[in-house]
């Protein structure tokens, strides 16, 4: 457990994550120093694991882990699906109401003011004791994870899409102004793409935390996903599957990073071309 | 003054602005006007002012009293009357130049293909042929204010209001600017207000020249331009043109006496 209180949905400034997008397009060859310590690593722990003697149920070496994901592929499978729905759900709600929430936040100082402290605030509940009670309003299906999370998913798109049309150049606004421009057309042409960059930095941020909001919601009670799979293999002492479970989690986690990033390549494609 | 009804004219323009609880007064009373197809430019210190008479001229802001007339009426609101050209060329980064330079014509409703078609014509006049799809970080600066004109332009607004357009460069370019816009205006003849603090600049394009004060900025002095035209940029080594520098030169550097009636009259 002590990880999950490290995971609390970080709010960092979407200039430090705009780097983030580029790294997909380099070269495979800058990952190559990455690449040969993972190897090291997992070389080192395999050599480790048979030489000592460690017991399978205490820590598993590589190879029993894939052994694991191979023997159990259609079970690990099964929880996969159900818990990138509870993923895609969150997600795509977690980004309708982090970019309404922006949205009524920039155009309205009331709205703001109303709403901005709570937004805060929610950040401050800790999801892990906010989740049983979930579990005893909405009961062990899908909806308890898909609002884990939203509650994880919505801060980073409503905070960096707020500064993105914060962002706006006041002079850009007043030159539309001159042109006779309407509030709604300065809206479409000035604000909305000066804050997408933002918004995508968001939705890096908040993609990449969404899969662990889904199996916190599956830990606290569940009847599939990967997380109830994790719990239940734990109990069973089948550690190389809680591993298994762990390593496919990483790799849906990666993917729809990777997905985000991708379609931040095409949305912002200007940026490249200087 | 040409005759008939001046395109733009201001009327004893005052603004002032609260800043840190201070009241600011930036203009003092202006009073000029530019006609139609007259290339006017506003000459004078840094901070006088200037373009804060652009912001009221174009809408942006009301002045504190004071009257503005475009073709002789006084409009419910002035935004989106005179074509605006500010400092900064203010190019839209995820635009190519194309698209940039249509934005006016799209803010008035024109269907995006038509406003294409109609700007890709000017594309070679302005310097600008095979640039279309680039982006605006891919151009030099001379060009950027090209593409910035243009688009000033294609609003098709016969008044157009250009706020130091080549303050930014070098002045090779600059040189090269001028002569360029000189020939441009002469092809389709607009009405122009242009701020700057170049001298020469002033001379070789306007029509008249307005020497304003410090601030707040009163006229302190029009001086007509009878260069004749069309203008080649070697104008500015002519005995006429000289004569026209010293007067405008003088007008600006006579600061104590001017500024010290118009403290008395504040």
């Amino acid at each position: 457990m002590a990880r999950l209180v490290t995971t609390s949905p970080p709010a960092p400034s979407p200039q430090a994550e705009r780097g983030l997008g580029g790294e997909v397009s380099r070269p495979l060859a800058e990952y190559a120093a990455s690449a040969a310590l993972a190897l090291t690593a997992l070389l080192a722990w395999e050599v480790a694991a048979a030489g000592f003697a460690i017991p399978k149920w205490l820590l598993p070496a590589p190879s029993d882990v894939v052994a694991a994901l191979v023997a159990s592929w259609e079970l690990i499978a099964r929880h996969t699906l159900a818990t990138l729905e509870e993923v895609l759900v969150g997600f795509v709600a977690s980004f309708v109401v982090g970019v309404a929430l922006a949205v009524a936040i920039v155009r309205s100082r009331v709205v703001e003011r109303a709403l901005y402290p709570f937004v805060v605030a929610s950040q401050t509940i800790p999801i892990v004791a906010i989740a049983p009670v979930l579990l005893v309003w909405f009961g062990y299906g899908l909806w308890p994870k898909a609002i884990v999370v939203v509650l994880i998913c919505f801060f980073p798109i409503v905070v960096n899409t707020v500064d993105g049309f914060r962002s706006v150049d006041p002079d850009l606004v007043d030159l539309l102004r001159t042109m006779g421009a309407t509030p709604r057309q300065i809206f479409t042409k000035v604000q909305v793409p000066t804050a997408l960059p933002y918004l995508l930095s968001g939705t890096k941020i908040a993609i990449a935390v969404s899969v662990i909001g889904a199996v916190i919601g599956e830990w606290v009670g569940a009847q599939a996903g990967l997380g109830y799979l994790m719990v239940r293999s734990a109990a069973q002492f089948q550690t190389a599957r809680v591993f298994a479970a762990i390593l496919v989690l990483s790799a849906m986690g990666v993917a729809l990073f990777g997905l985000v990033a991708l379609i931040e390549r095409f949305a912002l494609a200007y940026r490249r071309a200087s | 003054m040409t005759a008939g009804v001046p395109k733009i004219e201001l009327r004893d323009v005052q603004k002032a602005f609260g800043l840190d609880g201070r009241r600011v007064v930036a203009l003092g009373g202006v009073t000029l006007a530019a006609g139609e197809a007259e290339f006017v430019s506003l000459i004078g210190p840094s901070g006088c002012g200037k373009s804060t008479i652009f912001n009221v001229v174009a809408g942006l802001t009301e002045p504190t009293s004071g009257e503005v007339l475009i073709d002789g009426r006084r409009p419910a609101s002035r935004l989106g009357l005179v074509g605006y050209m500010p400092q900064k060329d203010l190019l839209l980064p995820w635009r190519t130049i194309l698209d940039n330079v249509i934005l006016g014509l799209e803010v008035r409703g024109v269907d995006r293909e038509a406003a294409r078609r109609e700007a890709l014509a000017h594309f070679p006049a302005f310097g600008l042929a095979g640039f279309e799809d680039r982006y605006p970080a891919a151009l030099s600066g001379g060009m950027r204010q090209r593409a910035a004109f243009l688009r000033t332009l294609l609003l098709g607004k016969d008044a157009l209001l250009l706020d130091e357009p080549f303050g930014a460069l070098d002045a090779l370019t600059r040189a090269d600017m001028q002569e360029w816009l000189l020939h441009i205006w002469e092809t389709y003849r607009p009405t122009v207000l242009f701020i700057t603090h170049d001298v020469d600049e002033a001379i070789l394009l306007s029509d008249r020249v307005y020497v304003l004060s410090e601030r707040p900025a009163v006229v302190r002095r029009e001086v007509r331009i009878d260069l004749p035209r069309p203008r080649r940029y070697e104008v500015v080594t002519t005995p006429a043109f000289t004569t026209l520098k010293a007067t405008v030169l003088a007008a600006l550097r006579s600061r104590p006496e001017p500024a010290l009636t118009l403290g008395g009259g504040r």
